[in-house]
């Protein structure tokens, strides 16, 4: 079964980049251009993953991913947030935080594997 | 508005001076704009630049570690179908070292014939394993030191079936088994297992039916001494047509002939085709 990725970014060539990176059989991938976008978008899709930016203008990625976090309502959806700055320290886990943070510019490398570990074991 | 500023009235021109005034406010606006935009543009671009390279070092880093994986695969696979090819050697002492001589050749050979690295790196295995099949044919006919009877020779004839049979289970070497299959058909359609007639016999098995045959006569047999290698690809120059392909024939002798053969059975080492 085929896995839906969310991703939103407000510059179309970086959403392209991410989409091409992540061109897999295996995922879904969902596009938003806008932090407003993606929440909508994730209601309807359900995503099992989510890949923010964070300088969304707006709703900022960090805003979405605590709206994601503190909404029980579409249970844990885990979130991969690509940051402009180092991600703070020993902050991940709390509540309203992303899964993953990968500070810009991120390994295309490490975003796979990320996505892989968060997915878990996917059927081809 | 009027042209000629000194036919103006006073109010008229201080009409004319507020447009202006406002008129550049304007510009200046729209300029300080631009260059907000311009600015915010370029700091983009510069952040889809790091980016890119981020992916370039990535691929970078890939394609090596990949790189350094097919060399280790190639080897490890060489090594392993090598073991296995000797492993039928060690029971027909009659043909000591012909699947190491026949893979060098035909390696040659097929590099001659311009074929590209993965192609060369399947030949090689078809070669190691030509005579895989043998493994199913009984000591007895294999050692058997004079005339096979003819059920002898039918059992014996099996051997590339057999090989076919036993590359047929593993997916990395399924590709070679049309040398391993093919090597004993003739151009004239006399051959076995299929007894098919030229090209119908896929190339793989027409180069190493000829790459076989050749080391065969230049090596030592119970019955006989080896013959020279002139001899024999006279040899081969007159059965083709019957048992070898005829066009074939002569890149064979032109490979002879300018010692890519000799220096192929003299090289120390066997070729890296991945490495680089």
């Amino acid at each position: 079964m085929t896995k839906k990725i969310l991703i939103a970014d407000a510059n179309h060539a970086r959403r392209s980049l991410l989409r091409a990176t992540l061109n897999d059989p295996r995922y879904q991938i969902i596009e938003a251009s806008g932090g407003v976008q993606a929440l909508a978008l994730r209601e309807v899709h359900r995503p099992d993953l989510v890949i923010l930016d964070e300088s969304m203008p707006g709703i900022s990625g960090v805003e979405v991913c605590r709206a994601i976090k503190q909404g029980a309502k579409a249970g844990t959806t885990p979130v991969i947030l690509l940051s402009e700055k180092e991600p703070p320290v020993g902050s991940t886990g709390d509540e309203g935080e992303p899964d993953v943070y990968l500070s810009k510019p991120y390994s295309p490398l490490r975003l796979l594997s990320a996505v892989e570990q968060l997915l878990g074991p996917v059927e081809d | 508005m009027k042209d000629d500023v000194a036919c103006m009235t006073r109010v008229e021109l201080e009409r004319e001076v507020r447009y202006w005034r406002e008129q550049s406010l304007l510009l200046a606006n729209d300029f300080g704009h631009v260059k907000a935009q311009l600015a915010r543009s370029t700091a983009e671009l510069e952040a889809l630049r790091a980016q890119l390279i981020t992916y370039a070092e990535d691929l970078n880093r890939e394609y090596r570690l990949v790189r350094e994986r097919t060399v280790e695969v190639e080897r490890l696979l060489v090594a392993t179908v090598g073991a296995l090819a000797n492993s039928i050697e060690a029971r027909d002492p009659y043909t000591r070292g012909h699947t190491d001589r026949v893979s060098r050749i035909t390696l040659a050979f097929c590099a001659r014939l311009g074929w590209e690295r993965e192609r060369l790196s399947i030949a090689r295995m078809g070669a190691l394993l030509h005579d895989i099949g043998k493994i199913g044919v009984p000591d007895a006919i294999l050692r058997k030191p004079g005339r096979l009877s003819p059920d002898e020779y039918a059992l014996m004839k099996q051997h590339p079936r057999i090989g076919a049979q036993i590359l047929q289970g593993i997916e990395a070497l399924v590709p070679a088994i049309p040398f391993v299959l093919c090597h004993h058909e003739r151009w004239d359609g006399k051959g076995y297992p299929q007894g098919l007639t030229g090209p119908e016999t896929p190339l793989e098995g027409r180069i190493l039916a000829i790459v076989d045959a050749f080391d065969a006569m230049t090596s030592a047999r119970v019955y006989r001494s080896p013959l020279a290698m002139d001899v024999a690809i006279a040899e081969i120059t007159r059965c083709a047509g019957t048992q070898f392909d005829p066009e074939l024939v002569p890149e064979f002798v032109r490979l002879y002939e300018d010692g890519l053969i000799h220096q192929a059975l003299e090289s120390e080492t066997s070729l890296e085709l991945y490495a680089v």
